[in-house]
């Protein structure tokens, strides 16, 4: 297990170079001017435009700016933005807000998907899970930012909840846009759970256990659970590194200033050191998770074993 | 209070450290306490020599006490200036300060104060925002060469310190103008402190103005100032101002509506309906320098007639794509400044604006129409002007019998690559906003020979309309300069080479906590004249 983990980890390094090098080279060849996207319809003075060509290396060739970025990178400093911020500072200042919602979506998907999951398994057919399967087609097909909007619209009117997160300050305020960001993943993982369970349900060690007169909470808990939650685990894992990503739109409707905001912000202003900065977290957060998922299923299934 | 401890034991358990941050105080709606939360955008830059954007200039009012101001009618009075008096021809121009003012750190403000941070913002390797706006300072090509050399000196020939509350200004050319564009950000003062740590300063500024920063700029989140008890002009009547920074001004106007913001500037197009509805009286409208056009890339052979341009602009309904595209949040415009402006007038376009589609359709055919009867109006995707363009397009396609496409490209700086390139983008959609009220300021920037090829991106040069610039440049004063810039648009009037669209709207509304909310042609919230209920 501690070898697989260790080449693992050497193998997130190379993916990890990899990653950058290639984010850095589609920021570079897709955008245009920076420094033009910068002076937005404003005129930029030549002598203004030199100084800052310098000071970003930009009248360099690809290969230099990024070992430029790299060397700056390795030495822990990310240097200045395009509009003049310090990007570990701006990423330090993000995340924190990105992980609050993320977290929050994440314990709303796993604390009131699985169980609704199994429940609609052991209910399989009736009125409740017809219902359930329909409700989550609904939600799975309206768009993020219809279900978003119309919620910060009511919570306004009627002075329901805050709608301007960032600025509240208090973990209590992410509840509604955690639940928005979570409604999605919350359909997959309730239809996910609910084939999985059910497919264990009629399973014969499940009839074994039935057979020897287990209790039913038991069978379900460890028997039917344990088994059947391994593709809904490698779900959640994924969906757990995309949600730390930021949520663009989510962001964006309930003004929270986290990182999905300032990545977009950034590819607007074609300022490449903040997006690939941001980029490369991002890939390290999804190895990491990768990663975890992987160890789990040995946790989960004795059966699994990694050399 | 209770509930949000509850909340913050459960969040350390699956959160780590990083949610803890959250848990401190937290800031509600102003209001009670006097003071007064503004919705604004994450500014670019609050050091003054770099703020060109409304978000920053907005903060940046509300610290520093500019020279001159303007009243009402857009006319120019004297704020921090004793007086600002120009020479026989308006080539030195020598501003007197009023006695008295400081800091808000306690320094004087002096003569130093100003050059020392107009040479800051000119000097070239300092790549400060607004760096072009001095150019019309004697000594500021020696200090911005276009060749990417270090210039010998650092410093402006053209500014001369007389004694500590007086200094001239020499400029390169005669220009009458020049007091009025003293009310522009990169004309305030900076304290010795400021030039130590520029990136440092930025997050804290200290100014001359009616108020001062509490606490730093949080980025992305809010700036504080309140109001500096120091200050010798016109106080003003609320204790302070919060800046809620916001992404979207749509959660800005849900906070109005749900009583969490007190202000907010701008309504998006799609509540504007709902807005008469959600905030009765407290929805206002205000007129705003904000032009858009049509331009005609004119080195273009396809629209050398100019039959062609008048035909163009004559089968446009502005009125009807004011009203149905924006409902009625700007107003068509039939004149290239805004009639607002000191000396400006109405409907300068004549009949070429007015919407008559059979004299259009006539004029066309007679002029011998575009190549292949198709006609592309480019624009860029990011600014959402696809409905606009879309809907000008259906009207030159009914009209004159054309096909006509909206190109869209993915923002404005591909758009001038382009242009800079001589591509055929055809026409182009082109925005404005002045900085002072001064006709040439939207006349000069936009339709020049000199200021080919940005931001005169029409390429558009006549020898007549730059002369008629000139006289007004050397004229008296501003007021017996508008003759001369009034002469120069009516050649706009005929040679066309932009058709004038809209002029915007401010749409703006506020809580039931505040009165007197204004917002002026520039987008400024008038933040002395804001008082709570």
């Amino acid at each position: 297990m501690f070898r697989y983990i260790i080449r693992r980890l050497l193998q997130m390094v190379l993916a990890f170079f990899g990653t950058t090098l290639l984010v850095y080279w589609l920021m570079f060849a897709a955008s245009g001017d920076p420094l033009a996207a910068l002076a937005g319809e404003k005129p930029m003075s030549p002598s203004v435009r030199a100084a800052l060509t310098e000071q970003f290396h930009l009248d360099q060739p690809f290969i230099v700016q990024y070992f430029y970025y790299m060397k700056g990178l390795l030495s822990f400093d990310l240097g200045n933005n395009l509009s003049n911020r310090d990007i570990a500072d701006l990423v330090l200042s993000a995340w924190p807000y990105t992980l609050r919602l993320a977290f929050l979506a994440f314990i709303f998907v796993v604390v009131v998907g699985i169980p609704l999951g199994v429940w609609v398994a052991m209910k399989r057919g009736g009125v409740f899970d017809t219902t359930v399967l329909l409700l989550t087609l609904v939600i799975i097909s309206i768009p993020v930012f219809v279900i978003g909007s119309t919620l910060a619209m009511i919570g306004s009117m009627y002075g329901l909840w805050v709608t301007n997160v960032g600025g509240a300050g208090t973990l209590s305020a992410y509840l509604v846009p955690a639940i928005v960001l979570g409604s999605l993943s919350l359909a997959t993982a309730v239809r996910l759970t609910r084939g999985s369970v059910s497919e264990n349900l009629r399973a014969d060690y499940v009839r074994t256990a039935k057979a020897k007169g287990l209790k039913r909470l038991r069978v379900v808990g460890v028997h039917v659970l344990r088994n059947s939650l391994i593709p809904v685990i490698t779900f959640l894992g994924i969906e757990l590194g995309g949600l730390m990503g930021g949520a663009i739109v989510t962001e964006k409707i309930f003004n929270i200033p986290g990182i999905g905001f300032e990545l977009a912000k950034a590819i607007n202003l074609e300022d490449g050191p903040t997006v690939v900065t941001i980029v490369s977290l991002l890939v390290i957060v999804y190895l990491v998770m990768n990663l975890i998922v992987d160890v789990l299923y040995a946790v989960l299934d004795p059966r699994i074993r990694y050399e | 209070m209770k509930k949000r401890a509850v909340w913050c034991a459960l969040a350390v358990l699956p959160l780590t450290a990083a949610a803890l941050a959250g848990c401190g105080g937290g800031s509600s709606g102003g209001g009670g306490d006097g003071v007064i939360s503004v919705g604004i955008g994450e500014p670019k830059s609050l050091f003054v020599t770099s703020v060109g954007e409304t978000e920053g200039h907005q903060v940046i009012m509300a610290l520093y006490t500019p020279l001159v101001r303007y009243n009402d009618n857009l006319e120019t009075e004297l704020a921090a200036a004793e007086s600002v008096t120009p020479s026989e021809g308006n080539k030195v121009w020598t501003i007197k300060l009023k006695d008295g003012y400081t800091f808000h750190n306690g320094e004087k403000v002096t003569s130093d104060s100003y050059i020392n941070a107009w040479n800051y913002g000119a000097y070239g390797p300092n790549a400060q925002d607004l760096n072009s706006y001095y150019s019309k300072i004697d000594g500021y090509a020696a200090i911005n060469p276009t060749d990417g050399s270090t210039p010998a000196t650092k410093t402006l020939s053209g500014l001369q310190k007389v004694d500590d509350l007086t200094f001239k200004v020499t400029l390169s050319a005669p220009y009458s103008g020049f007091m009025t564009t003293l009310g522009y950000t990169n004309f305030m003062p900076l304290p010795s402190v400021a030039f130590n740590d520029p990136a440092a300063f930025q997050n804290s500024p200290i100014g001359n103005g009616p108020f001062k920063m509490k606490g730093n700029w949080q980025h992305d989140q809010l700036i504080q100032v309140e109001a500096w008890d120091g200050y010798t002009g016109t106080k003003p009547k609320v204790k302070g101002v919060d800046f809620k920074i916001y992404q979207d001004a749509g959660a800005q106007y849900n906070d109005v509506v749900g009583g969490n913001l007190d202000v907010v500037k701008t309504i998006p197009t799609q509540q504007i309906a709902n807005a008469k509805k959600d905030l009765g009286d407290r929805y206002g409208q205000t007129p705003s320098g904000s032009f858009q056009g049509l331009a005609f890339p004119v080195y273009q052979k396809d629209f050398e007639n100019v039959g062609v341009r008048r035909a163009i602009s004559m089968a446009i309904d502005r009125d009807a794509i004011v009203q149905t595209v924006f409902a009625n949040s700007a107003v068509s415009a039939r004149s290239w400044v805004s009639p607002q402006f000191p000396g400006a007038r109405d409907n300068t376009c004549g009949e070429w604006c007015n919407y008559n589609p059979t004299a259009a359709k006539a004029l066309y055919t007679e002029s011998g129409g575009l190549p292949n009867n198709s006609l592309k109006i480019s624009y860029n995707a990011d600014g959402g002007h696809k409905e606009w363009i879309d809907a000008t397009c259906n009207q030159l396609a009914t009209n004159l019998g054309i096909t006509c496409t909206g190109n869209p490209v993915p923002k404005f700086a591909d758009l001038l690559t382009s242009l800079s390139k001589k591509e055929a983008v055809g026409m182009f959609r082109q925005g404005w906003i002045p900085d002072y009220p001064t006709m040439d300021n939207y006349l000069e920037p936009l339709y020049s020979c000199d200021a080919a090829p940005q931001p005169n991106y029409s390429g558009f040069c006549d020898k007549t309309f730059d002369e008629d610039l000139a006289q007004g440049f050397a004229a008296a004063d501003n007021n017996a300069a508008i003759p001369h810039f009034q002469a120069a648009e009516s050649i706009l009037a005929e040679k066309l080479p932009l058709l004038p669209m809209r002029f915007g709207r401010n749409n703006f509304g506020y809580s039931d906590k505040v009165k007197n909310v204004t917002i002026d042609l520039f987008y400024e919230l008038d933040l002395l004249a804001l008082e709570t209920k």
